[in-house]
């Protein structure tokens, strides 16, 4: 599979995408802003190169349910990261083919690494969008 | 972005080195720096700019040991950042190409509430990295002396050593341990270190020596995954009941195993500790015709010491292993607590 960012790939130390990812055809949830767009579909490490990015950063964050997603929302949010510009303020939904590329196994809190595909063309597979818990507590 | 107009910036806070990354998601959120001078900084993800993507940032000093200690689970974020360094701090402004743009000095505890953790935010261990290098870090308490750093040191890179060289997926070489005379399993654990590529091996990053300290172990990440999974095998209950039931002839001495082992049993108890912990039976054992008690009974002190020191590892004397999840581990197995690894150098 012709991998998107392959050039970057190809520089990170070990092999990207690891090895133990796989192609899956699924429902999966990604941070986006509200209306999503090619935007919310970039790797932070193409947004925002640094000397230090490793493959990961060249994936996308996926996680495998909503409840997954919301838990990484709120916890994220009382880090005091700005996690709403960060990230952005909604949850979507979105149908992922086997065709889009390949995913790390989901870690213990639902979490994946989405490499895509060079075809990959996400934000047109979003299928819903939902607003991202409030975050933080008030002081 | 808003605030004071920038300017210098000590050199200490605006040329520091990249150490690593203690928690990220898409991006760094906490990221630990130092100084050619020794300095420890931390720097948290605050803000950013949507139009010019200026991220704005909270770099603070602070030491070794509060790093671990929030990675323990002992403090949250906002102590972190707070009480090293008596709320001083620099907020930085940094471009999309890394140039610091702006800078200020700040009372912490005077910056926008949504810069800062709420009070109760404590490290999560899922936000940690999982490729590159890993540091990882034991607490020393307030009685350490050099022989507990060495005896920590070299028991991580023994377990990695091990956990390695008997994977089933690797094994593809026969033990290493006999020698013309016979055999010593405590040579075992030496050539195993040395069978490890140099490029997986672990090694000592910092000794913070104050009193409590800490000591901090780089690990490639596949090696300190392949540790954390020997470590989480180890403390289940099933593999203490196999390591109790190894134990109970693996202590005979070599001059009584042929009248006292019964090799059937021995190579029973021996499968299912090494099923449990992951370990390939091959890799540990030569099945010698000529004196079968003696080599089995090789093969079950070689694996009862590794896991022996697996143990030493999640309950280290002394310290204690910065994982929360090996917090709170079970009881030791009280064989693994009186059993003493005198038999380093055994030969017979």
């Amino acid at each position: 599979m012709e991998m998107k960012y392959a050039t970057h790939l190809g520089k990170c130390e070990q092999p990207c995408p690891p090895a133990t990812s796989k192609a899956k055809s699924d429902l999966a949830f990604r941070f986006t802003s509200a209306t999503p767009s090619a935007a919310d579909f970039v790797p932070v490490g193409i947004m925002r190169p640094r000397a230090e990015d490793s493959c990961s950063s060249f994936g996308l964050s996926f996680f495998t349910t909503l409840a997954f997603a919301r838990d990484r929302y709120r916890a994220l949010g009382k880090k005091g990261a700005n996690i709403a510009a960060r990230v952005g303020s909604h949850i979507a939904k979105v149908s992922i083919s086997l065709a889009d590329g390949v995913a790390t196994p989901p870690s213990s809190s639902g979490h994946f690494d989405f490499h895509e595909a060079a075809t990959a063309t996400l934000e047109r597979s979003v299928i819903d969008v939902v607003l991202a818990p409030v975050t933080g507590s008030p002081r | 972005m808003t605030g004071l107009p920038a300017f210098g910036l000590p050199l200490a806070v605006s040329a520091l080195r990249w150490v690593r990354s203690i928690e990220e998601f898409d991006g760094p959120i906490l990221t630990e720096y130092a100084d050619d001078k020794g300095g420890v900084y931390l720097e948290k993800w605050c803000a950013q700019d949507a139009t010019s993507g200026v991220v704005r940032s909270l770099r603070v000093a602070t030491r070794h040991r509060a790093i671990a200690e929030y990675m323990a689970g002992r403090t949250s974020l906002r102590t972190l950042l707070t009480q090293p360094n008596q709320n001083a701090g620099f907020l930085v402004d940094v471009d999309r190409a890394g140039t610091i743009v702006a800078g200020f000095l700040v009372d912490i505890q005077q910056l926008p509430s949504e810069y800062l953790p709420d009070d109760d935010a404590m490290h999560d261990d899922s936000l940690r990295p999982r490729t590159g290098t890993i540091r990882e870090m034991f607490l020393l308490d307030g009685n350490w002396d050099g022989g507990t750093i060495a005896r920590l040191e070299r028991r991580y890179i023994d377990v990695a050593a091990f956990a390695h060289c008997t994977r089933p997926l690797v094994v593809g070489q026969p033990p290493q341990y006999k020698f013309s005379s016979g055999w010593a399993y405590g040579s075992a654990f030496a050539t195993m270190r040395a069978r490890m590529p140099r490029a997986l091996k672990p090694k000592s990053a910092t000794v913070e020596a104050n009193s409590p300290g800490v000591l901090a172990i780089d690990a490639p990440a596949a090696t300190a995954e392949m540790v954390l999974d020997a470590l989480r095998r180890a403390k289940k209950a099933d593999a203490i009941t196999a390591y109790d039931t190894l134990h109970d002839w693996t202590k005979l001495r070599y001059e009584v195993a042929e009248t006292k082992l019964e090799l059937q049993r021995a190579e029973k108890d021996l499968r299912a500790l090494c099923a449990q912990l992951d370990v390939e039976v091959t890799s540990v054992w030569i099945a010698e015709e000529e004196r079968p008690h003696h080599s089995i009974l090789t093969a079950g002190k070689l694996v009862a010491a590794y896991y022996r020191r697996l143990w030493e590892v999640l309950t280290p004397a002394g310290a204690e292993f910065v994982r929360p999840e090996f917090a709170s581990p079970p009881a030791a197995p009280d064989s693994v607590l009186v059993a003493e690894d005198e038999d380093e150098d055994l030969r017979w």
